[in-house]
């Protein structure tokens, strides 16, 4: 596998935008064959596509205490743990994900987290947090303008990761 | 570990740490240990299914497979294969051969997937003295990358017919969106020839753990039973207390109740707690292994039917390997058909489902309407019919070995007592919270 775009997250959850990106990604027929995309309910679940894939990119909902609906990227490879995960929604997991596959020698050659503020539980009174945060319905439904937002970030990314390869 | 301590005064000791992170869900343990009994035992756990029930009614037929699949992100397969059983059974339609076998091989993928990630990354750290994955990775790191390599290829054999990996979107009731080009199915099946001596190895490799011994308890396994397979999608309800019950009677035995601490409902049978689950499944259906799976498992040394619950990680390697094998069978024979499924004509009718999900028996119940709508769903999942027999679990073995032990050593059994089945909670946290109050 070249290239892994990983949505994390639940799918009915507060955190469901990872998921969400990812879905409306794998609808799209205009991405790379070589980019394979996955939405994710675990951390855990990640650990053999990371042990597979020569680069990858993880998509996940954070709380970092900015603007509900922010981009954050991260080089989860330059920061050092567990710092570098700190601020994903599915933090020690996550951490221990990455920290178990580069034990085992086989982490990806780039690893990029990008991260959606969601706001977090400490916001005053009256502040939406997480899925509400985003516009997104109890349906489970993103403020569309988000998704394309994160969506056009991805595919940057990703073109940005095949031209490394090249 | 028995070692008697003196009698300690009357105290009460209040603990509150988020401590088992390695289930797949959220949930908690509320200990009181009274003297030297425990009063009080309570598993909270937080379960979806209840939720999702309301959900899908009024919902249509075509929109249930996709909508289930979300209850469990860890095993959307299982809940998509009753779903679709239930509602072809109320339909009347049979999808015949080809979609049964295609069926079969992709709950292949998803116990293989399933199992080998609950060895490698949940329970082995527990039994080997390693406090997570990762640390266990240092240590034993050709283990876990075998471990990687198999749960990818059972993702891979999801992949093949669900569309996308992890999340399958290729299922129907009547089939499948679309059948696998013939190419990838070859491709894959050669890496399953290539993978099938790493299952073997993995079966050893979970033999030799030094596991510990569990408590007595009375053993009431419950799990399909199958004419002639190793059970996945069909069979009856067989329970080692000496009963085979067709799906469509499996309230007559089997209830679920209501306990106050708990968002899940505590599954029953005849009133007592029961088993499912791959121990449950191995000691009702080992005499159904095809001879390489059984005689790699009776090199082991290791005999089922075993009441020793720690059993669970060896049966579980062995169904990796009876999966990876019959898989490997499924893709030999494979063609590619003349469609992926059958048409579907909706009407009024009420269906069972009861499939092997990779921690149990899955069962289903809905009622349709003339539009094929849902009038009403049943879903009693693996995790819920286990939860009173975790619960007696933990009362025996803490017991047993002494609950004069420091908080933190009874801490650890709890949880890997918790961990060894695997319980599927939900997949919004990972944490379960112990509280141990001392009286």
């Amino acid at each position: 596998m070249k290239i892994l775009v990983a949505g994390l997250g639940s799918p009915v959850g507060d955190d469901r935008i990872g998921w969400q990106v990812v879905e409306a990604l794998g609808k799209r027929s205009d991405l790379p064959d070589d980019v394979t995309v996955v939405a994710l309910p675990h951390p855990m679940a990640l650990a053999p596509l990371l042990q597979e894939a020569d680069r990858a990119l993880i998509i996940d909902a954070v709380v970092t205490g900015g603007t509900p609906g922010e981009l954050h990227e991260f080089d989860l490879k330059k920061v050092p743990p567990p710092a570098r995960i700190s601020s994903s929604s599915h933090g020690t997991d996550l951490a221990e994900v990455i920290a178990l596959v580069e034990r085992v020698g086989r982490l990806p050659r780039e690893l990029r987290l990008l991260g959606v503020e969601i706001g977090s539980d400490s916001c005053p009174p009256g502040v939406a947090v997480g899925s509400a945060a985003l516009g997104m319905g109890l349906d489970g439904v993103a403020g569309s303008e988000l998704v394309a937002k994160v969506i056009d970030q991805t595919r940057r990314v990703v073109q940005i990761m095949r031209s490394h390869s090249r | 570990m028995t070692t008697p301590e003196p009698p300690a005064p009357r105290r009460r000791v209040a603990i509150n740490v988020p401590v088992l992170a390695r289930v797949e869900g959220e949930g908690a343990l509320d200990l009181v240990v009274e003297n030297d009994t425990i009063s009080e035992l309570r598993l909270r756990i937080y379960e979806p299914p209840r939720y999702f029930e309301k959900f899908l009614e009024g919902r249509a037929w075509h929109e249930v497979p996709d909508i289930v699949a979300r209850i469990c992100g860890i095993c959307p397969v299982a809940y998509q294969m009753s779903a679709v059983h239930a509602i072809e059974q109320a339909f009347a339609i049979d999808p015949g051969p080809w979609v049964r076998a295609m069926r079969r091989l992709l709950y292949c993928g998803a116990w293989i997937e399933s199992h080998a990630l609950h060895i490698h990354l949940l329970a082995a750290p527990d039994f080997l003295g390693y406090s997570s994955a990762p640390e266990m990775a240092r240590d034993h790191a050709a283990v876990v990358r075998r471990g990687l390599r198999l749960q990818h290829l059972g993702n891979e054999i999801i992949g093949l017919l669900g569309g996308r990996a992890v999340h399958p979107v290729g299922v129907r009731v009547g089939g499948f969106h679309k059948a696998p080009d013939p190419k990838a199915a070859a491709e894959l099946r050669s890496r399953i020839d290539a993978a099938l001596p790493d299952a073997a190895a993995l079966v050893g490799w979970a033999a030799s753990l030094p596991l510990p011994q569990s408590a007595p308890l009375p053993f009431p396994a419950v799990s399909l039973k199958h004419d002639t397979e190793y059970p996945m999608n069909e069979g009856a309800i067989a329970s080692s207390t000496g009963f085979t019950l067709a799906k469509e009677a499996y309230e007559s035995r089997f209830t679920e109740h209501h306990v106050p601490y708990s968002t899940a409902l505590h599954g029953a049978l005849d009133g007592a707690p029961y088993l499912v689950g791959p121990l449950a499944r191995l000691a009702l259906n080992q005499d159904r292994l095809p001879d390489t799976v059984r005689d790699t498992l009776d090199a082991t040394g290791v005999a089922f039917p075993s009441a020793n619950r720690y059993h669970a990680i060896v049966a579980r390697a062995v169904e990796i390997h009876y999966a990876l094998t019959e898989a490997q069978r499924l893709l030999r024979e494979y063609s590619l058909p003349d469609a992926p499924g059958v048409a579907v004509t909706p009407g009024a009718g009420e269906g069972f489902g009861a499939t092997e999900a990779p921690r149990g028996l899955l069962w289903h119940h809905y009622e349709l309407d003339d539009q094929g709508l849902i009038r009403s769903a049943r879903i009693v999942p693996p995790t819920s019919q286990n939860q009173g027999y975790i619960e007696a679990d933990l009362r025996a073995t803490l017991t047993r070995d002494g609950l004069h032990r420091p908080d933190d050593t009874l801490r650890l059994q709890a949880e890997t007592i918790i961990r060894n089945y695997d319980p599927c909670i939900s997949c919004a946290t990972h944490f379960l919270d112990l509280r141990i109050r001392r009286q």
